[in-house]
């Protein structure tokens, strides 16, 4: 019992990730890559920044959601901050503020 | 806000875009100019600011006018030379300019965005020119559009109970949403609709910007409730970048269902209409529920002209949708530059030449009225002589008002091109010609997108960093050149660039890699082909991925959105020195050229545009032209063999021909060559055994015949959609019209086959074939059937030269074989579950017969035959009874002169090598392969002896050692004495000289100082030798030459290498001398 206890104690890591002013097609590769190797830590919340970002796409919200993904199969959770309104409302729009947590700038 | 009456609006909105479409060239070309400006350019733009600022002020529209003045100010500076246009100043204009243009093209809510980055960028530069312009990324910062409307309202009320889980038609779980939701968005009148829309497949590959497709649908509509489907986009680490999002939006618009898509633009399949039992139906039968409604729409447009005839229908329907007036679909971005004008200026003489026509049309059927109650033969045909001209000519005015020059597209390449190039830091010229040629304006508007993907894809893909061009030899500045011209009735149009071109390699490994194809269907496809892969759903090669060239999921889109133009698209590529693609396009989609033909009692139309030739075979010739490979008739042109398709086979219906009476019968030949000729082992598919044994008998054919009737001859349309090109055999060719396309009904969309449908002179429908569905439903790819090229040696090809006919192909991807062709009887394509093992033999059932099959490597030490799901069967016929041979794919027959090494490779089954396209290939020794594997096929036979008991001598004259040792191998293993000679000169010395022993002459054709003909008929016309048997061996058993041969005595004529033949034919010369 107490193996699995310090198991889960370990588990809970924070990492935050202030990615730049483009979330698309473009950054793909290099954010995705970014995103891996923090996903593949064994985290409990990752917490991305939204403070810089002045664009997104398609691709990029792709990612988002796949990180997302990943990280709750891993019972991690996924969180975003600073999310700038444009950005906020197009999250809002698609309800993906239901499964992701969103907080405004 | 004080806006006008709707009118002046529209004018003035109209107005204003027509200045700006010029003004983004002008910059550019101020750009260019630097220091050295040129004052009337810059005035020009000037006053295009001005104008449109002075109708803002007027209109009360607060935002352009703001802007357009800071333009002006910078402009006046340059002008007055107190700045230079640099590219940053130019930079900052442009931004401007796109923006001004969104302004304007969404007038009525300009004046609720927020424009102030752009002004602050423009005061800077205005107030401050020497100080650092702010930078472009700021600029490109979407104004936001202040929404009152309530856009997340879905969500509180998802918690109240009354929660309806909707489903979509076939069952499955589509959506949950409160019901309360619901009834009051259909309560304001609104339709409800779901729509599956992938947001990287078919919104980002189409370059439209996720925000403002958002806010479209914010602003026609509201969201209810949105989820993402099943689990797209996967994850991280197993689905890598994700290529799909697909969601699922419950969407309640103002739009009808006609109109929906104008937003979305996706497959109408995945847009669901919700019934008002809350059930969901699919759109096309929404639509038809809501025809029936008398909400006509009207189609708007301010030429009333244009209602004197029908709105010209186009074949593809939603193309007609896109001529509606748009309504509320608003904010397009400026990329999808081709903005729809609901309304065109057309010159006043235009109009009154227009009017002019309606007036003697007037005319003209008073006449005619008058000639039908009258009765009077004579008026009646002068009116319609009349009718007849008034309508041609009407027809081209009103045709004339709807054409517009491509430069209208054309022109927004400069822009597109400097941005891009200046992004990758490449170095790129774009040269447009034919500015001037028209198109009709439909044509026009859809041309745009598919054009800048190209344009986009050439500057992206295709033109080198200056870095590399400079290593590769090139010049830094790479080329890019836009062409528009007149060929045969249609506009040509061709993006070349001078870049790196397109490797078909890499395509195929990419398409190989995502499975697009499999490694069989590579290695048989040419290097073209290969190329074309580039248009296949899902395709990119971009090692890097950029923001400019998408996804890579672009060029099927374009290649889509032209097959519905009726266009067809070709590449040409070298690698390393460019590529070029080539689109070919009707005038127009209402009226088109096209040819009619008939089938049965049906008539159909076939679109010139897709049409290469016609091609007529006198019913005398077929046998020779049209083959059969596999189960695929071909007919062979100029060289190639074309795939045949039977048109009353693949509609269905039944073929007719016209008897010498000129009458329609019954057509009923199962094939369309029946060749009968007892050569010919390959006749037909038929499982009875009668056919095949009558087929070995050489039938006098009776000469009534229909075959040798001229009407029995077949007609085919050679056709083609620029990537596959097949010929269509019909049963008559009529005349060539031009016709009006008619839509088909609803009911027929499904058909495959069919483009639309045509009303002819005499009342009756006909339908317009569709070409490339033509080859989807016959089974038709481009891959099979065109890899077979032949050579063509005429008869005449009389050189020295050792010209061999052989057949290429592959045990495995490391070796090619030949062998020679003469002795092949056919080709076979089987699936290798086909394939039964007996033992150690393997064998095929096969007609009704077990045919054994050998593989190379059961003797030789080759590489085992490759596993792939089907094989190649090469039939040969040795001793009186078949084999077949497994191989695979590529297969080529080809007439080559090779030089063959019959030591360095030589073992048993093969006999040696030679390099054929740069390829080492093996020659099959066919004969020693199948003695080893079944050893009593061939019987030991006696030799024959000479008067003096001793083993009898033959005389061989060849010139090629390979074969020389070869056959002369054949012979000693039967016990013969040979005596070889190297031409025919040398042969005859030879003759003379052991005149007493020698007792038959076998020798080649073709040799140099006396061929085998000369040879021949030397001996055969001196009295010492008269009486000695000829056997000639050849590799162009072509009849000519074998009648020739005939003629000057040769007592036999045989294909080399056909050893048992050669032992046969010895055998009996020699017994029966």
């Amino acid at each position: 019992m107490g193996f699995y206890m310090s198991k889960a104690k370990k588990k809970t890591k924070n990492k935050v990730m202030k990615p730049g002013k483009d979330i698309t097609s473009s950054k793909a590769k290099s954010i995705h890559n970014k995103l891996i190797k923090v996903v593949e830590q064994k985290i409990s919340k990752l917490t991305l920044d939204f403070s810089n970002v002045e664009n997104i796409d398609a691709v990029g919200l792709g990612l988002i959601i796949a990180a997302n993904n990943s990280l709750n199969r891993n019972d991690a959770d996924l969180i975003l901050k600073n999310v700038p309104d444009k950005i906020n409302n197009l999250f809002s729009s698609l309800r993906l503020d239901q499964c992701i947590k969103i907080l405004p700038a | 806000m004080s806006i006008q009456d709707d009118e002046t609006l529209q004018m003035y909105v109209e107005e204003s875009l027509e200045h700006l479409a010029d003004i983004e060239n002008d910059f550019l070309a101020i750009e260019e100019a630097g220091a050295n400006i040129d004052e009337d350019l810059v005035n020009k733009v000037y006053r295009a600011a001005h104008s449109i600022k002075g109708g803002a002020g007027f209109m009360g529209l607060t935002k352009i006018k703001d802007l357009t003045h800071e333009m002006e100010n910078i402009l006046g500076k340059i002008r007055s030379k107190e700045m230079i246009p640099n590219p940053e100043i130019i930079n900052i204009l442009l931004g401007a300019s796109d923006l001004l243009q969104r302004l304007i093209n969404d007038v009525d809510s300009s004046n609720d965005m927020d424009i102030s980055q752009q002004l602050d960028a423009l005061k800077t530069i205005s107030e401050a020119p020497d100080q650092e312009p702010p930078s472009i990324e700021t600029l490109q910062k979407t104004p936001e559009i202040k929404d009152d409307k309530d856009m997340g309202s879905g969500e509180s009320d998802l918690l109240s109970p009354g929660i309806k889980s909707l489903a979509f038609p076939d069952g499955k779980f589509a959506i949950n949403v409160s019901e309360d939701l619901i009834s009051e968005a259909s309560g304001d009148g609104k339709s409800i609709y779901i729509v599956e829309i992938d947001l990287i497949h078919e919104l980002q590959a189409k370059e439209k910007n996720l925000f403002a497709f958002i806010d479209d649908l914010n602003n026609t509509g509201s969201i209810l409730e949105a989820r993402i489907k099943e689990d797209a986009p996967g994850n991280l680490l197993e689905d890598g970048i994700p290529e799909h999002l697909a969601f699922l939006i419950l969407f309640a618009s103002i739009l009808k269902p006609n109109d929906i898509n104008m937003l979305f633009e996706i497959d109408p399949e995945n847009i669901y209409f919700l019934m008002e039992d809350l059930t969901l139906s699919n759109l096309d039968e929404a639509m038809i529920e809501k025809q029936q409604e008398p909400d006509e729409e009207i189609i708007e447009t301010q030429i009333q002209t244009e209602a004197i005839i029908d709105q010209p229908e186009v074949i593809a329907p939603q193309m007609v949708s896109v001529e509606k007036d748009t309504g509320p679909t608003k904010g397009t971005s400026p990329a999808a530059a081709a903005t729809v004008e609901s309304s065109l200026r057309v010159h006043v003489r235009l109009l009154d030449s227009l009017m002019n026509l309606a007036g003697e049309l007037v005319l003209s059927r008073n006449q005619l009225l008058q000639a039908i109650s009258s009765d009077d033969q004579r008026v009646f045909e002068v009116a319609s002589q009349r009718i007849d001209m008034i309508t041609s000519e009407l027809q081209e005015a009103i045709m004339l008002t709807r054409m517009q020059p491509i430069g209208n597209v054309f022109n927004k390449f400069p822009r597109v091109v400097r941005d891009l190039a200046r992004n990758l830091g490449k170095e790129i010229e774009l040269i447009l010609e034919g500015k001037e040629v028209e198109l009709d304006k439909t044509i026009i508007e859809a041309i745009s997108d598919p054009l800048t993907h190209l344009v986009r894809n050439s500057v992206d893909h295709g033109i080198e960093e200056p870095r590399i061009r400079q290593k590769n030899g090139k010049l830094t500045t790479g080329t890019v050149l836009l062409k528009a011209y007149h060929e045969a009735g249609q506009v040509i149009i061709e993006i070349s660039d001078d870049g790196n071109g397109i490797d078909g390699r890499k395509l195929a490994d990419s398409a190989i890699d995502k499975g697009l194809i499999t490694k069989e269907q590579a290695t048989n496809m040419t290097e073209n082909e290969k190329i074309q892969l580039i248009f296949m759903p899902g395709f990119s090669t971009a090692e890097k991925l950029t923001d400019v060239s998408g996804r890579g999921v672009g060029m099927d889109v374009v290649k889509t959105n032209l097959d519905k133009l009726g266009g067809v698209v070709d590449i040409k590529s070298q690698v390393g020195e460019g590529s070029r693609f080539r689109i070919k396009l009707p005038l127009t989609l209402a009226i088109i050229p096209s040819q009619i033909i008939a089938v049965g009692k049906e008539r159909y139309a076939i679109p010139q545009v897709n049409m290469e030739e016609l091609l007529r075979i006198p019913a005398d010739k077929i046998k020779e032209r049209i083959e059969k490979v596999g189960d695929a008739d071909v007919v062979r042109l100029r060289g190639n063999l074309l795939p045949l398709i039977r048109l009353a086979d693949v509609i269905g219906i039944e073929r007719t021909f016209m008897n010498h009476k000129e009458e329609q019968e019954d057509d009923r030949r199962k094939n369309i060559a029946d060749r009968r000729s007892r050569q010919n082992i390959n006749i037909q598919e038929d499982e009875n055994q009668s056919d095949q044994t009558s087929s070995l008998q050489h039938l006098s054919r009776n000469p009534k015949d229909r075959r040798y009737h001229a009407a029995s001859a077949i007609n085919i349309v050679v056709v083609s959609n620029g990537i596959l090109k097949y010929g269509l055999i019909v049963d008559q060719l009529l005349d060539s019209e031009e016709i009006v396309v008619k839509p088909l009904g609803r009911n027929l969309k499904h058909c495959q086959g069919y483009a639309g449908a045509t009303i002819m002179g005499d009342g009756k429908v006909a339908l317009i074939l569709d070409v490339p569905g033509l080859a989807r439903m016959a089974q038709l790819t481009s891959i099979e059937g065109k890899s077979k090229s032949t050579i063509e040696t005429q008869g005449g090809a009389k050189g020295h030269d050792d010209l061999q006919s052989l057949l290429i192909f592959r045990n495995s991807e490391e070796e090619q074989f030949s062998v020679p062709l003469g002795l092949v009887s056919r080709i076979e394509k089987i699936a290798h579950n086909d394939i039964e093992e007996l033992g150690s033999k393997m064998v095929m059932k096969y007609r009704g017969e077990t045919l054994p099959l050998v593989c190379i490597n059961d003797v030789a030490d080759v590489h085992p035959l490759a596993k792939t799901e089907s094989h190649l069967v090469i039939v040969f016929n040795l001793a009186g009874k078949e084999i077949g041979l497994l191989a695979t794919s590529p297969l080529d027959a080809m007439t080559l002169t090779a030089k063959f090494d019959d030591s360095t490779l030589k073992q048993p089954g093969i006999l040696g090598s030679a390099i054929i396209n740069d390829h080492t290939t093996l020659m099959v020794d066919i004969f020693g392969l199948v003695e080893i594997v079944n050893p009593d096929w061939f019987a030991d036979r006696e030799v024959v002896k000479d008067s003096g008991g001793e083993a009898s001598s033959i005389l061989y004259a060849e010139d090629s050692t390979f074969f020389r040792n070869q056959v002369k191998g054949f012979m000693e293993d039967d016990g013969y004495k040979v005596i070889e000679a190297e031409d025919g000169l040398i042969a005859w010395d030879l003759l003379e000289k052991h005149s007493d022993k020698i007792s038959l002459i076998v020798t080649d054709i073709e040799m140099p100082n006396m061929d085998g003909f000369d040879l021949s008929a030397k001996i055969k016309k001196d009295d010492r030798f008269s009486h000695l048997p000829i056997i000639a061996l050849t590799t162009l058993a072509s009849e000519e030459d074998t009648a020739k041969g005939k003629a000057l005595g040769i007592d036999d004529y045989l294909i080399k290498l056909d050893r048992e033949k050669l032992r046969d034919s010895i055998y009996k010369h020699l017994q029966s001398k």
